[in-house]
C-alpha cells in the first residue's frame, strides 16, 4: 500500500503551506491564523504518529506503578485495595503482555486508572493513610507530566524545548 | 462508551451542582452550558445574523430605530464571537440633532468557550472601573439572548494594537514579547491600572449587582472560586486527572479569609490589553469576563503565571506577562497601591491560578473543541496542549510548597 498516513499528511501540509496560504493574502486574520493552527494540526500528526502506541504503552506502564504503589500503602496501612483499581491493574498488565492489543484499549485502561487513583484520593480525606496516597501520586505524576510536556513539544509552548530530555518512547 | 458530560442528564448536572456550590451567577452560567450540550449543534454564525441582532438590541435599547454599517470580523481572543462595525444613531439620549458614527464592538459567546462566562456580569464591571483605568464603553448588552443567537454585549471600539508589530505571531498573546523600549513603556502602567482597579470601592452594594459580595474575615467567597473551577473539572474534563484531585482538597482546606474585597480582572496579563505602539501607553484593559470580587493577590499571582512569562534579553531574567520581574512586580505594584503583598496568600493563590489554568486549558477548551462547539475549534484544540504544560508546572509548584 502506497497510501500511507505519513504521505498523506505531508502532501497536505505542502499544499496549505506553498498554495493556500500565500492565496490569501487579503483573507481576515482569524482565518489566515486558522489555516495556521491547521497546518500545525498536521504537523503534529506527521511528527507524532510514529509513536502513539509506544507513548500509550508508556502512559498505561506509568499510571499502573501509580496504582501498585497505592495498593502497598493501602495494604500497610491495613486497608484493603478497592476491587476496581486490582481489576484495573490486571486488565492493564494484560493488554501489554498482549502483542494484538490495540491502543484503544491502553488509552481506555489508563483513562480507568487515572479515574480509580483519583476516586482514592478523594475517598481517603481524613484518613491517616491520605498523606501518603497523594504524596505518591505527586511524586510520580512528575515524570508522567514531563512525558506529556514532551509529546506536546510540536504545538510549540515550551520556553527550552531543547532543555527537555529525549523521552524513552521516541529514544529506543 | 457514551461520555456523560457529552450529552448530561439532569441528574449528572444536578449532582454537581450541589457538590461544588458557587457564585449564584456563575451557577447560571455554567447550568445552562450543560443544558447546552442537548440542544442543538452549534452552527456558524454569519456576520449578517449578527448585524440583525444587534440593530434589533441596540433599537429595543434606545427606543429609536438606529442603522449599522460597515460590519466586519474582529480577530483576536479565543473565546468570543467578536463584529466590529459603526454605529449611525443619535446619540444615548436620542437628541443629538443629527446622525452620528460611532465605531463599536459586538462581543458574543460561541456555544462553548475556554471560559463560560456571564455577559452580565462582564458589563457590570466595566461600567464599575470605567473612567478610573481605560477600557471600552459598556452599551448595551443581551445577557439571555433575546435578540442575538447567544449572550452579547456592545462596548465602544478601543484604539490600538494588542501585540507589538515585530512579535504579532503569538497566539492570544501567550508569552508576547514586547521588547526592551516599549516594555520600559507599558509595564509601569501595568502596575499602575491594576493597582486602580484594586483600590476602587464596591462597598455600596449598588455596583455589579451580579456578583456575591465577599466579606473580609471570611474564606467563603474563596471557597466559592475554587469550587467553580472544580466544577468547570467535573462539567468539562476529557478525562481524570490525580493531581488536580489532591490539589483541590488542599485549595479548600488552606483557603485564606479575605483581608480586602477588591474587584479581580481574574485575566490579567500580556495580550489581553491594546496600547498604542507609538506612544507607548495602554489604551484599553479588556477581557473582564472572568472578574470577580475577591483578594488582589489573584490577579497578581496570574500575571506572573510561568505561561505568559518570557526571558529578558539577557537570557535569564525571567519577565512576568512580558514586564518585568516578579520580585519588581510585586514591589511595585505594592507602592502603587498601598496594599500589601502577603507572601502566605501570593503561594496561595499562584496555586489556585495554576489549578484554574490547567482546568480551563485540559477541560474547558479541550471539551469545547471537541463538542465542535465554537467558531475556532482548532484554536481552542491547539492552546489545550499548553495544558500540561500549566499541570506539570502546577505540580512542581504544589510540590514545591510541601517541602
Amino acid at each position: 500500500m502506497i497510501q500511507t498516513a505519513e504521505t498523506q499528511l505531508q502532501v497536505a501540509q505542502r499544499a496549505l503551506s506553498e498554495t493556500v496560504l500565500p492565496a490569501l493574502g487579503g483573507a481576515e486574520k482569524h482565518v489566515i491564523e486558522q489555516l495556521q493552527l491547521t497546518m500545525a494540526a498536521l504537523a503534529f500528526m506527521q511528527q507524532r504518529l510514529p509513536y502513539v502506541r509506544r507513548y500509550y504503552r508508556h502512559l498505561l506502564r506509568s499510571y499502573l506503578d501509580m496504582a501498585d504503589a497505592m495498593i502497598d500503602v493501602l495494604q500497610s496501612h491495613g486497608q484493603v485495595a478497592p476491587d476496581e483499581l486490582a481489576t484495573l491493574c490486571e486488565m492493564g498488565r494484560a493488554a501489554l503482555h498482549n502483542p494484538e492489543a490495540e491502543d484503544a484499549d491502553y488509552q481506555h485502561i489508563t483513562a480507568a486508572l487515572r479515574s480509580a487513583i483519583a476516586g482514592l484520593s478523594v475517598a481517603a480525606q481524613g484518613t491517616d493513610h491520605e498523606a501518603a496516597l497523594d504524596a505518591i501520586i505527586i511524586e510520580l505524576s512528575g515524570p508522567i507530566l514531563l512525558n506529556d510536556r514532551m509529546w506536546c513539544i510540536p504545538l510549540g509552548f515550551e520556553l527550552r524545548p531543547q532543555d527537555l530530555p529525549i523521552p524513552s518512547w521516541m529514544g529506543r | 462508551m457514551a461520555d456523560i458530560r457529552s450529552k448530561p442528564t439532569e441528574a449528572f448536572i444536578d449532582d454537581i451542582r450541589s457538590r461544588f456550590p458557587t457564585e449564584k451567577e456563575i451557577d447560571a452560567v455554567l447550568t445552562r452550558k450543560m443544558h447546552r450540550r442537548n440542544g442543538a449543534m452549534f452552527q456558524a454564525v454569519s456576520l449578517e445574523t449578527l448585524v440583525d441582532g444587534a440593530r434589533r438590541l441596540i433599537s429595543d435599547r434606545l427606543g429609536y430605530a438606529i442603522n449599522i454599517k460597515d460590519a466586519r470580523w474582529l480577530s483576536g481572543g479565543a473565546s468570543k464571537l467578536q463584529m466590529v462595525f459603526n454605529l449611525s444613531w443619535r446619540g444615548e439620549d436620542g437628541t443629538a440633532e443629527q446622525q452620528i458614527v460611532t465605531p463599536m464592538v459586538l462581543r458574543m459567546e460561541p456555544a462553548a468557550s475556554v471560559t463560560e462566562s456571564s455577559r452580565r456580569r462582564e458589563f457590570e464591571v466595566i461600567r464599575a472601573v470605567e473612567g478610573a483605568v481605560p477600557v471600552p464603553h459598556a452599551y448595551w448588552m443581551d445577557p439571555d439572548a433575546t435578540f442575538l443567537p447567544y449572550p452579547a454585549m456592545v462596548s465602544g471600539f478601543a484604539t490600538g494594537v494588542a501585540k507589538p508589530s515585530h512579535d504579532a505571531g503569538k497566539v492570544t498573546g501567550l508569552g508576547q514579547n514586547y521588547g526592551p523600549s516599549l516594555r520600559a513603556k507599558l509595564a509601569p502602567q501595568f502596575v499602575e491600572y491594576l493597582a486602580k482597579i484594586h483600590k476602587l470601592s464596591v462597598e455600596d452594594g449598588l455596583t455589579m449587582p451580579s456578583f456575591d459580595r465577599p466579606v473580609v474575615g471570611s474564606n467563603l467567597s474563596v471557597i466559592k472560586q475554587v469550587n467553580a473551577a472544580r466544577r468547570i473539572w467535573e462539567e468539562d474534563r476529557v478525562e481524570d486527572e490525580p493531581v488536580l484531585a489532591v490539589v483541590y482538597k488542599y485549595l479548600i482546606r488552606h483557603a485564606p479569609p479575605l483581608d480586602h474585597v477588591s474587584i479581580v480582572h481574574g485575566d490579567y496579563r500580556s495580550g489581553n490589553f491594546l496600547f498604542d505602539e507609538g506612544r507607548g501607553e495602554i489604551t484599553a484593559l479588556l477581557d473582564w469576563e472572568g472578574a470577580v470580587l475577591g483578594d488582589r493577590h489573584q490577579d497578581l499571582t496570574y500575571a506572573a503565571l510561568p505561561i505568559f512569562q518570557h526571558y529578558g534579553e539577557d537570557e535569564k531574567t525571567v519577565l512576568c506577562s512580558g514586564m518585568m520581574p516578579q520580585s519588581d512586580f510585586f514591589g511595585a505594584y505594592e507602592k502603587a497601591s498601598g496594599l500589601p503583598v502577603d507572601p502566605f496568600r501570593i503561594q496561595y493563590y499562584a496555586l489556585f491560578n495554576r489549578y484554574l489554568v490547567s482546568i480551563l486549558l485540559l477541560a474547558a477548551s479541550a471539551r469545547a473543541a471537541r463538542c465542535a462547539a465554537t467558531h475556532q475549534d482548532v484554536l481552542l484544540n491547539h492552546v489545550s496542549g499548553m495544558g500540561y504544560l500549566a499541570l506539570s508546572e502546577l505540580r512542581d509548584y504544589f510540590k514545591g510548597m510541601s517541602k
